[in-house]
């Protein structure tokens, strides 16, 4: 029971920040209609800013983590501009090239500058309680505190500012928003900065939790890949739930049987979901 | 004789009924106008009819085949062709290889002819290219069939689209507003094709929002409002009817 | 239906004498023939992966599907001593009844959803190889899968000799070229990129889309698994790694630079690629680095591709002439 319990507590501390990722993954999406396939990277400079920033330099932890969103939020913002712009509006596989010449790059000038070895990031609290003979560490519960907020904080900001309004509206309809005076442009590389630092977020976060290697962000891109197409590409929702049940599968598959099963099993439900709804559970008809 | 038979057809779509059970039926060599303001069902219709969106109840026959239910790729081998409201080509191909990708049912083909190069496969390839530039000159494009389809005029390309679907060899055509977007002079060597293409022996419906071009050609008019059929007769018939004038009030306020 | 002109003919002519002639050209030195090897099955996958482009979609599957090519002919050699001759057809054959079955449910699914959901498949076929360790011998593969040797009575070929297997592998690579090039300069071919255009209008005009989808995504994994069985042979040793999404991305990125409306693009694109690759092996992860940038500048600066080089050419030159 109490082994259940853990398992459970695991799994959606690790759902909490894969659905971090992919929210910013499905918000690119669904508001430029093209596929971030460096998104994972944007997780793993996020965690090495973090480091540089907290182990290296020797600065707070807190103010790190808002700096490595900051900056993945410019680099981001630049990357759309200069590269992701002028392909706007022609086939989703253009996008999909410059993603994949991006992933190439920066993986590959990560590992030069970074060097291969395992890195950790201290965390910020220590130590635990036992309850009921589950122990809990206060750093995963700060780091699903902290998830679970920004996701909050994500959604309010869609739903309730005139920005987050806008970008709805583009994800909606860009022709119609962009008649009624929405600059498509400007929304474009804030959804593409915002969503690059949510990613850099979850990659402190994980960073913290478990090691940082410049390879890391190829995982990320997966499970972010996995929890979008499962959700529905462009839902948020979606990226929630998807996170949970690939966080849970993770947990108790791997702790019971292996991770390699793990990783089939969440392949084969994303395949199952697929096949009954082509569009994911909460997605739309993208044609 | 009857060609397509609609019986009690039905179109709901997430608890909007954009169709409410309507009866219809089109005879051979007629062209029929489908007409009503905006929203009344009419491409709603045409969906239905061509397989687009899979029928909620009721039936359609089409010259003896119940076609509800069918894919649209079967629908058009029975001879029931559409063509779309908005332009829809296959853009970077060439007039002419658009044509003959229309005629794909017609040219015989075959996976290991294709991989085999026969005889037999070159001679039909040759003859769709034949037949494709005797549909482009039939419709008026027999000059342009080497330009690429994106780079035609508006109206060109409406006659293109009408012309992939005259490929397929269809029985019935639907037109989805053939003459949208087209001036005057356009519009009447639209009019002109229309009447050519039931010369051949094709039945025509359309819809069309243009009363001067839905009055001079159509044999038969068919008016809908709210998804109902509110009138059906010839041209001078509807134009009286009382129902018609009033719906027509709101978005058109003359019947001509 | 695009009937060759004259230039593409001499083009394809002098391509294939010059790959026939590779081996004395190179002076059979055996790294060189070691690279006209890999050339060969580059070019194999890449043309392949285009096929299922010319549908319009990308299929991140087809390491995955090379792969249960290779596993299929390296297993029945190790396990049943059934030799490469039969390997590399019923490898073929395996992939194409798997891609078959997937096919089914898989094109449900569209556009980008197709794209990741390809993706997945390919990462799955690839774990399946590393997880079920007694039968594909888990994350350290498959050893010894020698080539196979023939004796035609006068002259005994070894095709453990790389000159050999270069032939056998340029022999296996131009039919596979011929058939997707047969395939697509055909009605078959038109119809595909029909498909591509506008699916919805040419389901109305009485193409079967999802059938025509079923029978080329199956036709294009077969051929993978073709060359998959090639590459297994080649190597004589064959793990998880060779086959994950590394391989469909290169793949990719060959079709991308090379070039996407002809087959001449994938072939220019994997043989100019797997070149470079080479010259750049020494030089660790600049080489990846590199291919991201020529990925990116491809994209921005030549869309289109190598394949578009001669026709901007022949333009300079016809607009400087006058």
């Amino acid at each position: 029971m109490t082994e259940l319990l853990q398992m459970g507590l695991t799994g959606f501390n690790l759902g909490l920040m894969y659905a971090l990722i992919a929210i910013g993954l499905t918000l690119i999406f669904g508001v430029m209609r093209i596929i971030q396939y460096a998104h994972g990277e944007m997780f793993m400079l996020g965690a090495f800013t973090l480091y540089y920033w907290h182990v290296e330099f020797g600065l707070p932890y807190w103010l790190g983590v808002v700096a490595s969103a900051v900056i993945i939020f410019g680099f981001g913002a630049v990357l759309q501009i200069v590269l992701f712009r002028p392909l706007h509006g022609k086939n989703i596989l253009y996008s999909l090239a410059v993603s994949l010449g991006l992933v190439l790059i920066i993986s590959s000038t990560g590992q030069i500058l970074f060097g291969t070895t395992v890195k950790g990031i201290p965390g910020p609290v220590s130590g635990g309680v036992l309850m009921g003979g589950t122990y809990l560490s206060y750093e995963r519960m700060v780091i699903s505190a902290v998830s679970a907020a920004l996701i909050a904080g994500l959604w309010f900001f869609l739903r309730f500012t005139v920005t987050g309004l806008a970008i709805r509206a583009v994800a909606e309809d860009p022709d119609t928003s962009a008649l009624q005076g929405v600059q498509t442009k400007r929304i474009h590389w804030i959804a593409f900065g915002l969503g690059s630092a949510m990613a850099a977020i979850a990659g402190c976060m994980m960073g913290t939790l478990l090691s940082i290697v410049p390879t890391m962000g190829f995982l990320a891109t997966i499970k972010a890949f996995m929890i979008v197409i499962m959700g529905g590409l462009g839902s948020v929702v979606g990226a929630l739930v998807g996170g949970m049940v690939l966080g849970m599968i993770d947990s108790v598959v791997t702790t019971t049987i292996s991770g390699d099963i793990a990783l089939i099993l969440s392949f084969v439900v994303i395949f199952l979901v697929l096949v009954f709804r082509p569009s994911g559970l909460f997605g739309q008809n993208w044609d | 004789m009857k060609q397509l038979e609609i019986k009690n057809l039905t179109m709901a779509f997430g608890g909007i009924t954009a169709i409410d059970g309507i009866d219809m039926a089109v005879e051979e060599g007629e062209i029929r106008g489908l007409i009503g303001p905006n929203g009344a069902g009419k491409t709603t219709f045409f969906n239905a009819c061509s397989g687009r969106y899979p029928v909620t109840s009721g039936d359609i026959t089409f010259r003896g085949h119940q076609i509800s239910g069918l894919k649209p790729h079967e629908i058009a081998r029975l001879g029931l062709v559409r063509t779309f409201q908005h332009v829809t080509l296959f853009k970077s191909f060439s007039v002419v290889k658009n044509v003959m990708a229309g005629n794909y049912l017609h040219a015989q083909h075959s996976y290991f002819g294709s991989l085999l190069r026969t005889r037999k496969t070159r001679r039909a390839e040759a003859d769709s290219e034949q037949r494709a530039r005797e549909i482009l000159d039939f419709v008026g494009l027999g000059d342009i069939a080497d330009k690429t389809a994106s780079s035609l005029p508006h109206g060109h390309q409406k006659a293109l689209g009408i012309a992939i679907a005259l490929a397929a060899e269809p029985q019935l055509l639907l037109l989805d507003e053939p003459c949208a977007g087209m001036n005057n002079d356009e519009s009447r060597q639209m009019i002109n094709l229309v009447r050519r293409i039931r010369d051949t022996g094709v039945s025509v419906m359309l819809i069309e929002h243009d009363m001067k071009v839905v009055m001079g050609l159509c044999d038969k008019i068919t008016v809908l409002n709210f998804g109902n059929i509110i009138a059906e007769g010839t041209p001078a018939e509807v134009r009286e009817h009382p129902e018609v004038r009033e719906a027509y009030l709101g978005s058109q306020a003359n019947v001509t | 239906m695009q009937h060759l002109d004259r230039a593409h003919k001499a083009a394809w002519t002098g391509l294939l004498i010059v790959a026939l002639l590779l081996p004395a050209l190179v002076a059979f030195d055996t790294y060189l023939i070691h690279v006209a090897i890999t050339i060969t099955l580059n070019v194999a996958l890449a043309t392949s992966m285009w096929m299922i482009w010319s549908l319009g979609f990308i299929s991140f599957a087809h390491a995955g599907f090379m792969g249960i090519g290779a596993y299929t002919s390296a297993l029945l050699l190790t396990k049943l001593g059934i030799s490469m001759w039969y390997g590399l057809w019923l490898g073929a054959l395996m992939s194409g009844l798997i891609a078959l079955i997937i096919s089914v449910p898989l094109m449900r699914t569209r556009a980008v959803y197709f794209f990741m959901a390809s993706w997945a498949v390919g990462e799955v076929i690839k774990r399946n190889f590393a997880y079920f360790r007694d039968l594909f011998g888990g994350w350290d593969g498959v050893f010894d899968i020698n080539p196979a040797k023939i004796n035609l009575g006068f002259v005994q070929i070894d095709f453990a000799d790389r000159v050999a297997y270069y032939y056998l592998s340029l022999f296996f690579v131009a039919l596979i070229v011929l058939i997707i090039h047969r395939t697509n300069s055909s009605r078959t071919g038109m119809m595909y990129w029909s498909i591509h255009e506008n699916e919805l209008l040419a389901q109305h005009t009485g193409v079967n889309v999802f059938r025509e989808k079923v029978i080329a995504f199956t036709v294009a994994c077969t051929l993978a698994g073709l060359t998959g069985a090639l590459y297994a042979h080649y190597q004589t040793y064959i793990s998880p790694k060779s086959f994950d999404i590394w391989k469909s991305e290169f793949a990719l990125v060959h079709v991308i630079v090379g070039g996407l409306t002809t087959v001449g693009g994938p072939v220019a694109g994997a043989i100019s690629l797997t070149i470079v690759d080479e010259l750049l092996r020494a030089t660790g992860y600049f080489r990846t680095m590199f291919f991201g940038v020529v990925l990116i500048a491809t994209v921005i600066l030549l869309p289109g591709g190598l394949e578009t080089i001669p026709g901007r050419l022949r333009r300079l030159f016809q607009r400087s002439g006058k």
